[in-house]
């Protein structure tokens, strides 16, 4: 008996440990993001970039009480083997097995087959794709170099909202939270039409400058050309490279 | 939306007519309608002439790089002028 127990608490602890590394994932992501919305709101100075760097900050708190679900949960488990492999009696962790069977009981339902299981804290509701994980990682790579202009600010967006909606797909709506992606995700689509409009004032001025003086207003259109610096806000720019 | 195909055939037009009656009435030679004839194509050009030529101007950039790349703000500030142009003739005189 202890020898199929030892097997399914190795299977609990294999999916806890998978779980651990998807959080710190998505908590090393959400701190990018979180760089990425400092700077934006630093620039355009508006409302959504201001409450969307708090949902931002909510998501990774609830994510690091996840890991730390996780961690206590693994830790249980590791005990737990090794009373199964010691052959005593589970007395000591009675209070323990309730947790543990909720969690084999969400990983049975649905983890193994790839579809979202019932929300058990510490326990992601499913395995994060390989796809995903690569496409954050590329997002890692790329926030070491700071973008140059609002086309690329206007990129790297389009990046984070394909990444934040594949994590809402992730959660199930009985998860606790939840709403948060699908928050950020609207709000982040919401920063990026701004970043948008500021890509295309920045294009323009190109356009219509080009092959002037720098501060030749004299052309016919030297009167859109101060509209459009008035209206062009500076590109976000990390700090240490101004330096 | 606007048809800046079309816009720009009649805004073309609109120059060109202009633009003769300015020629004409700078080469008025008569001591008499000189200067007025002077002043009113002066009045023309000011009016008429360069807000329709900024019209003019401003749907070959549009055509040059797609209504879509503007920015929304000066898309509509220039589409008003492009109206302006169309409907006036440049600025409307009885404002």
């Amino acid at each position: 008996m202890n020898v199929e127990l030892n097997k399914r608490l190795q299977a609990i602890k294999s999916k806890l440990l998978e779980s651990g590394g998807s959080f710190r994932t998505i908590s090393n992501y959400l701190r990018r993001l979180a760089d990425d919305l400092y700077l934006i709101n630093c620039s355009l100075e508006d409302d959504c970039s201001t409450i969307s760097r708090s949902v931002s900050d909510s998501w990774l708190c609830q994510i690091e009480a996840q890991l730390d679900h996780n961690h206590k949960l693994i830790s249980i488990v590791n005990k737990m083997i090794i009373i199964a492999e010691q052959g005593r009696d589970f007395d000591a962790m009675a209070k323990y097995v309730d947790r543990i069977s909720e969690i084999d009981a969400s990983i049975l339902d649905g983890y193994v087959e790839g579809v979202s299981n019932r929300p058990v804290d510490g326990l992601m509701p499913c395995l994060l794709p390989t796809t995903l994980e690569n496409d954050v990682m590329e997002l890692e790579l790329n926030s070491l170099v700071s973008p140059a202009n609002w086309s690329e600010w206007n990129l790297r967006f389009s990046n984070h909202i394909t990444i934040v909606n594949e994590f809402v797909r992730l959660f199930p709506a009985s998860h606790s939270f939840a709403s948060l992606p699908c928050s950020l995700s609207i709000m982040l689509t919401q920063i990026n039409r701004e970043i948008h409009e500021q890509s295309k004032l920045e294009n323009l001025l190109e356009v219509l400058t080009s092959g002037q003086e720098v501060c030749d207003y004299s052309s016919i259109f030297g009167m859109d050309v101060i509209l459009i610096k008035q209206q062009l806000k500076p590109v976000p720019i990390i700090g240490d490279e101004e330096e | 939306m606007l048809d800046y195909q079309t816009s720009k055939v009649e805004v073309a037009r609109i120059e060109k007519v202009h633009a003769g009656i300015v020629d004409f009435l700078r080469e008025v030679e008569s001591d008499f309608h000189e200067i007025p004839a002077r002043t009113l194509a002066m009045r023309v050009e000011n009016n008429i002439l360069q807000p329709v030529r900024y019209a003019l101007s401003i749907i070959e950039r549009i055509e040059e790089i797609g209504s879509e790349s503007i920015p929304d703000l000066i898309l509509q500030k220039w589409n008003l002028a492009i109206i302006q142009a169309l409907d006036f003739g440049g600025v409307n005189l009885e404002c």
